[in-house]
């Protein structure tokens, strides 16, 4: 049984309940766009080989065959990918549907007809031009390709940022993370922020009512976030916190840690590598030509397309992605990498201190993913322990919460002048990024914000600042003692499945 | 799933199709699959896929965990010696197998990646050096496939000052299937024209007057050659072809002619990994410009000796040979298919063909790699059965002429690189075969849609360009349904 998505306040949805008594009769809102789930994605996976296999084999000759269709009827497969966002609120697409929609969405190669890049900043840009981004591909697709849908970047697919467009010299250079487990990621992210929220508010509360200043130490579920000191007045001195801005809210997205949520980064990025700007993008930014193009008005890169990416694309775009597969442990099955191998290497991982910025389990109270309206509409949202793509994440049958094994304390961190960029991005220091989540760690070489380790021997022994301590012991180690660290992060994967192409 | 959500589905199905009645959005059970070659796989073709891609996934991923248990052990995957390939140690499927890890093999500091002053990821090269773009072949060639095309992100940018892109010539890598008959068809070609050239010059000897010949192999014309009586040739009529007469069918440029020096050069230029060979033929010919200045036998200076053995070469040589060859898979819909009949008609009639020859045959399909240095036997690969299927037939459905042709100048380069000789408007006519997979197009990946890469031709393309553009929009879409054809067999895989 599926749950259905965003069911709310929408006052269409109210009086459809109100009039229905039988779900079987439940009339559906009328489907205006013409989108449509095509058959080549899907969150499901056989458990029979064979089925699984036909499966992909036949998603594969749906995906050749709409090309042909596409070619004889241009446009069919965008606009099968442009949903209204009026109808997704309205709970006329399952959650598999939303899942294909976006996913044919990632995996759609837009052309300049369908608005990528923009007068100022053609297809093809290889290298950004400040913060009006690059054009040097044509899907989300081109550079999460690896080891899976929405998977990492190869050092080649790196992009090279707040540039001039001519040098390589002197832009902040950036490898593609895999993007499974990210709708988890937000989730964690945001259920440590609210805890981190009220710790301060109780803390204005007590400095107003003892009527003296107060400095609490913030902490959730073990990490230290520094210190916060409130004045009776309740004025705030964010000087003592650590590695989160002073509205305290965490955000996991971003080699540095500048995004909170899944829909503001996807945002971002189909504005900045693709030239696709969005309808919420253009109203925030339109007018900032820096950002946005000199254009101005509704089309302010100037390509002739208005509403590149609309409400409903963005919406089933991050929805997609906040519902891919949750990344797993595989163990060894070897001569040379055992059982035992691992647990040894598992253990050593806390004792050398890794575990100290990985942080190997967040617990979130919700499997909710929550995408609030932006257009005074109703809030989406999927359930991922029952509707994101299998394999996914459930609660714990020992204690029934939902454990995330995500190795991140999703905090930033200085990791010293090596790692360090050539300047300060957004506000973050040169040397702090976020400590990257280690799930899905096998399937996303090579390894570091810039892609600059192909191995994880490379990764560990790069690290430095905060983490130069554990680095020093790892490297202490030796080659015997450190293989089986090596041998429980290469467990981190994603599921083995089958794709055709 | 619910009763609703199944009423939902049901609502979903038509996609408008102006070409007939596909109906997507069911489970496979449930809509008819449009399977390529309208058939579905059968119960024994399922399981041979499953099988095959699960061991390809078993021994990879082992081989993951033997390289985190043993740090070091990848390389021994790509480590052949010349003198074990002459001894007959490895037959041709192990051969296969050492330069399938090659392929995929991730390069680093300790086996020779980068050089002395180069240890950073740097993709704008530095004229004869090259750059460090990334650390395996398979991180470039990945788009449609393994072995398959690189997107734009991919892009190489060769020969600049190394700072600046605009100092540059893009490339964009081309997927890397059947070259193997390629390689063949070009040996043959220049074989033919050497011996038309030699006769020639023996005719003008004996006869005492110059000699006249047309320069053709395989119906492909490549212009004409005078001999004198002296011995002396005036090739200022040759087209298409260096004045060697080597037809070499490798690179946007057609400047390599042998895949064994594709893989040395692609090693060199984008790993900075310099085979020995590199380095033996330095020694006696220094050449610090494009290798470096350290000692003959660590050229780039960075302690690492022999960083790509010549077995080596050989080994990624006979894996490039051996790869499936692209096919060509109609649309499964009737009307779909009737429009990409016309396209494939159209494309002899705008012209297209002139340059794109659908067909090459090639007289031997057999292949004797032979090594460099040792003077051993040659590996001989029978190209229509050794390998990975489907190989095709001696009638090589390549669509090239394998000769270059000047595009006019708004495709030109931006510039001749150092020691080339090759003019920045002209490149070699690319094979489509397997083009659907291939996007973005043309040498440095600007056309994004096969309409852009068409329209982008210019100087010898002009002529069918403009037919192109003159062409109803009806016909020009029924071409890119025949141009989209040009594929790959569908292969089952677990992504890694």
């Amino acid at each position: 049984m599926r749950t259905r998505v965003g069911w709310s306040l929408l006052l269409v949805a109210t009086a459809i309940a109100a009039a229905c008594t039988d779900e079987s009769l439940e009339p559906v809102a009328p489907k205006s766009s013409k989108a449509r789930p095509l058959g080549m994605f899907s969150t499901d996976r056989q458990t029979d080989p064979l089925r699984e296999a036909r499966a992909a084999l036949a998603r594969d000759a749906r995906r050749r065959e709409l090309r042909f269709l596409d070619a004889a009827v241009p446009g069919t497969l965008l606009g099968a990918s442009r949903p209204e966002q009026l109808e997704i609120e309205s709970g006329v697409w399952s959650p598999p549907d939303l899942f294909e929609l976006g996913a044919q969405l990632f995996h759609h190669d837009f052309t300049r007809a369908d608005g990528l890049g923009g007068i100022d900043v053609p297809y093809p840009s290889r290298l950004a031009v400040g913060f009006r981004g690059d054009v040097a591909a044509a899907s989300c697709r081109t550079c999460h390709r690896r080891g899976g849908i929405a998977g990492a970047g190869d050092a080649a697919d790196n992009v090279y940022l707040q540039g001039d467009g001519d040098h390589q010299s002197g832009t902040l250079e950036r490898n593609a993370p895999a993007l499974a487990g990210s709708g988890w990621i937000e989730i964690a992210a945001s259920t440590l922020s609210l805890d981190l929220a009220r710790q301060r508010d109780a803390a204005v509360d007590e400095a107003a009512r003892s009527g003296s200043t107060i400095s609490v130490a913030l902490s959730s579920q073990g990490i230290d976030f520094g210190t916060l000191t409130v004045q009776a007045d309740g004025s705030i001195d964010p000087s003592g916190l650590e590695g989160i801005d002073a509205d305290l809210l965490v955000r996991p997205f971003g080699r540095k840690g500048t995004f909170a949520t899944l829909r503001d980064v996807v945002e971002d990025e189909l504005a900045s590598r693709l030239g696709l700007q969005s309808t919420a993008f253009v109203a925030a930014n339109g007018d900032v030509a820096a950002r946005a193009g000199a254009n101005g008005g509704d089309d302010p890169d100037g390509d002739g397309v208005r509403d590149e990416i609309g409400e409903g694309q963005l919406t089933t775009l991050t929805l997609a992605i906040a519902m891919l597969d949750t990344p797993m442990v595989e163990m060894p099955d070897t001569p040379f990498a055992s059982d035992s191998m691992w647990a040894e290497g598992r253990g050593r991982f806390e004792e050398i201190g890794c575990a100290a910025c990985h942080t190997p389990i967040l617990t979130v109270p919700s499997d909710r993913f929550t995408l609030p309206s932006r257009e005074e509409g109703a809030a989406v949202w999927i359930d991922l322990a029952n509707d994101a793509a299998e394999p996914r994440l459930s609660r714990s049958s020992l204690d029934d919460a939902l454990h995330l094994e995500l190795y991140s304390d999703l905090k930033r961190h200085d990791m010293g002048d090596d790692l360090a960029d050539a300047r300060a991005d957004r506000g973050v220091d040169a040397r702090m990024f976020v400590t990257p989540p280690l799930w899905g760690l096998a399937r996303s070489r090579p390894y570091l914000h810039d892609g600059r380790a192909p191995t994880l021997h490379d990764a560990i022994v790069a690290h430095g600042g905060e983490a130069a301590d554990a680095r020093d012991r790892y490297v202490a180690l030796g080659e015997l003692q450190q293989a089986p660290i090596r041998v429980f992060l290469t467990s981190l994967t994603r599921a083995p499945g089958y794709a055709a192409f | 799933m619910s009763s609703r959500a199944r009423l939902l589905l049901a609502s979903t199905l038509c996609v408008a199709a102006a070409a007939g009645s596909l109906r997507f959005g069911l489970a496979d059970e449930e809509a008819p699959v449009p399977w390529p070659g309208g058939t579905a796989p059968s119960h024994a073709e399922l399981q041979a896929q499953i099988d095959a891609a699960e061991a390809l996934y078993t021994r990879e991923r082992a081989d993951e965990f033997l390289e985190a248990a043993e740090r070091g052990e990848d390389r021994e995957h790509i480590v052949v010696f010349q003198e074990d390939i002459d001894a007959g140690t490895y037959d041709l499927a192990r051969l296969f197998r050492f330069g399938d890890a090659l392929f995929e093999h991730e390069f680093r500091a300790e086996e020779g990646l980068g050089a002395s002053h180069q240890k950073r990821l740097r993709r704008v090269h530095d004229g004869l050096r090259g750059g460090l773009d990334t650390y395996s072949c398979a991180g470039c060639h990945a788009v449609g496939g393994t072995d398959g095309a690189g997107s734009l992100t991919q892009n190489a940018y060769t020969s600049g000052d190394g700072a600046t892109l605009s100092s540059t010539n893009a490339r964009n890598a081309p997927h890397v299937l059947g070259l193997g008959l390629v390689q063949a068809l070009g040996a043959e070609m220049s074989r033919d024209l050497a011996l038309e050239r030699d006769g020639a010059i023996a005719d003008a000897v004996a006869s005492g007057a110059p000699v006249t010949v047309s320069l053709e192999s395989k119906g492909v014309s490549f212009g004409a050659l005078t001999a004198h009586p002296d011995g002396t040739v005036d090739q200022s009529g040759v087209e298409g072809v260096d004045e060697d007469l080597v037809v070499k069918p490798f690179g946007w440029k057609g400047d390599v002619a042998r895949l064994r020096r594709f893989v040395e050069e692609a090693a060199r230029i984008h790993f900075g990994e310099q085979a020995h060979t590199l380095a033996l033929a330095h020694k006696d010919h220094p050449d610090p410009e494009a290798l470096g200045n350290g000692p003959w036998f660590d050229p780039d200076g960075d302690d690492i000796q022999r960083e790509l053995e010549e077995g080596t070469l050989t080994a990624g040589a006979v894996y490039l040979a051996q790869l499936e060859v692209p096919v060509i898979l109609p649309p499964n819909d009737a009307a779909l298919r009737a429009r990409w009949a016309r396209g494939s008609a159209q494309f002899d009639a705008l012209g297209c063909q002139t340059c794109h020859v659908r067909k090459l045959r090639v007289d031997s399909p057999f292949w004797d790699e032979y090594p460099d240095t040792t003077g051993g036997p040659p590996i001989t690969i029978r190209l229509l059965e050794d390998g990975d299927a489907p190989k095709g037939s001696t009638s090589v459905e390549l669509f090239s002429d394998l000769k270059r042709h000047d595009m006019g100048p708004e495709l030109a380069d931006g510039h001749v690189p150092e020691r080339s000789t090759i003019p920045a408007a002209v490149f070699l006519t690319r094979p489509l075969w397997g083009l659907a997979e291939t996007a973005p197009y043309l040498h440095d990946g600007r056309a994004l849609t096969l309409d852009e890469a068409i329209r982008a031709h210019g100087g010898e393309g002009a002529d069918a360009r403009d037919a192109y553009s003159a062409a109803s929009e009806e016909d020009r879409r029924d071409l890119a349904l025949f141009l989209l054809s040009m594929t790959r067999t569908p292969r089952l895989r677990v992504p890694r």
